[in-house]
């Protein structure tokens, strides 16, 4: 469908709204205002154009079943979330056909870095609890830091792009990125106990 | 505490909802700032071409800007067919003391007094040489009104210029006289001044 640029987009109550009137022109609207940043966020996960555009149909279907009952607050976020989850489950299938793209490897030693295999699996932290601690953790490093760990591990951006967009130099950014993983990791080995 | 790499994934997709809204807020920053520095190639073109349209009238409108020299001859009486031919370079020739035809660049207004004038300087003339008269002609068709009376005329396309000039016959005192009124005739077709023909009256 032609899109018309000269309206407007919708504003994000607008779009709740329509998903919530199981209206199918949410879909549209959702597309209008969000598919570059939902493709883009698949794209840079995945470095496919197929699969991206998979990805962003998926997440239309997604956020159709997801609204209502949900009623999301920051539908950008929301939005980015369930993109980026179902970009990361496709990577997971070519991981096991060892076909990641290569900034990815990089990403996924980064993420190594912190994971763990102490313990049994009766002591596995679930995601929440550890979302809970990653967020009282980031909560207390500057802004900066925090934009860096986002930009990196939850958009999967390279040091370089992330150095671009916050003025910074890349090797800068590395160093900043190792003191983050350091502090992170000693953060979760001190709350470690009391994650029981 | 065991945390998986599967876990830790799902972890930071979890992360608080500001923390990733900030980032959005920071990025869309960055490319409204890159846009707005990002010029668009179509107006570079036209700014080019602007500034070339402003040059090419610019010097075509100082073209006609009249002299001091100029306003002075224009008074005077020269035709509109000879402003149109005024350039700033020309060559004078003249006749060297080996005899032999030589030719300087000179800055100048390029009025057919002016050239003669050059002409009789550059060859030591005196002012027993005057130009009596200079009339210009062109193969423009004369357009007639019902009583016989030109009213105007009308271009062809390639017009062709010829030029009469009346000097005075003490020039044939002159030792090398011939080479100087050949002189004479290079002088007065040198530079953007086309004429067809020049024909040099002696009186």
């Amino acid at each position: 469908m032609k899109k018309d640029l000269r309206r407007p987009p919708a504003s994000d109550d607008q779009i709740v709204a329509l998903y919530w009137c199981r209206d199918e022109s949410a879909i549209d609207e959702t597309d209008r205002k969000y598919g570059p940043l939902i493709y883009g966020i698949a794209y840079h996960i995945l470095c496919d154009k197929g699969d991206s555009e998979e990805c962003q149909n998926d997440t239309y279907l997604r956020t159709w079943n997801a609204i209502p009952p949900t009623r999301p607050n920051q539908l950008q976020v929301f939005l980015s979330r369930i993109t980026r989850g179902l970009a990361f489950n496709r990577l997971a299938t070519k991981r096991r056909q060892k076909r990641v793209p290569r900034h990815m490897t990089d990403y996924f030693e980064d993420v190594a870095f912190f994971a763990s295999d102490r313990g049994s699996v009766e002591e596995e932290v679930s995601a929440a609890e550890l979302a809970r601690h990653i967020n009282a953790f980031l909560e207390s490093r500057t802004e900066t830091e925090r934009q860096i760990f986002v930009g990196r591990y939850y958009f999967g951006h390279s040091a370089a792009e992330v150095a671009e967009s916050l003025h910074m130099t890349t090797s800068n950014v590395y160093k900043q990125l190792t003191k983050l993983k350091n502090d992170l990791k000693q953060y979760l080995n001190e709350r470690g106990e009391s994650i029981d | 505490m065991n945390i998986t790499q599967d876990t830790l994934l799902d972890a930071i997709g979890a992360l608080d909802g500001d923390l990733i809204d900030g980032y959005f807020i920071m990025r869309q920053r960055l490319i409204r700032k890159k846009s707005a520095r990002r010029v668009a190639p179509r107006r570079i073109i036209a700014a080019i071409a602007a500034c070339l349209a402003v040059v090419m009238l610019a010097s075509y409108g100082f073209s006609y800007v009249p002299t001091e020299y100029n306003l002075e001859h224009l008074n005077n009486g020269v035709d509109s067919n000879e402003r149109n031919i005024i350039k700033k370079n020309i060559w004078v020739y003249y006749v060297n003391d080996l005899g032999l035809i030589n030719r300087e660049r000179v800055k100048t207004s390029g009025l057919t007094n002016e050239r003669f004038e050059l002409w009789k300087y550059m060859n030591g003339i005196g002012n027993d040489v005057k130009l009596l008269d200079h009339v210009t002609t062109n193969n423009n068709i004369n357009v007639y009104d019902e009583n016989g009376k030109k009213i105007g005329e009308t271009s062809v396309e390639n017009m062709e210029y010829k030029l009469n000039l009346t000097v005075s016959k003490e020039i044939m005192n002159y030792e090398n006289a011939q080479k100087l009124l050949r002189c004479l005739e290079k002088t007065m077709s040198s530079r953007m001044a086309n004429y067809y023909e020049i024909k040099i009256i002696l009186k």
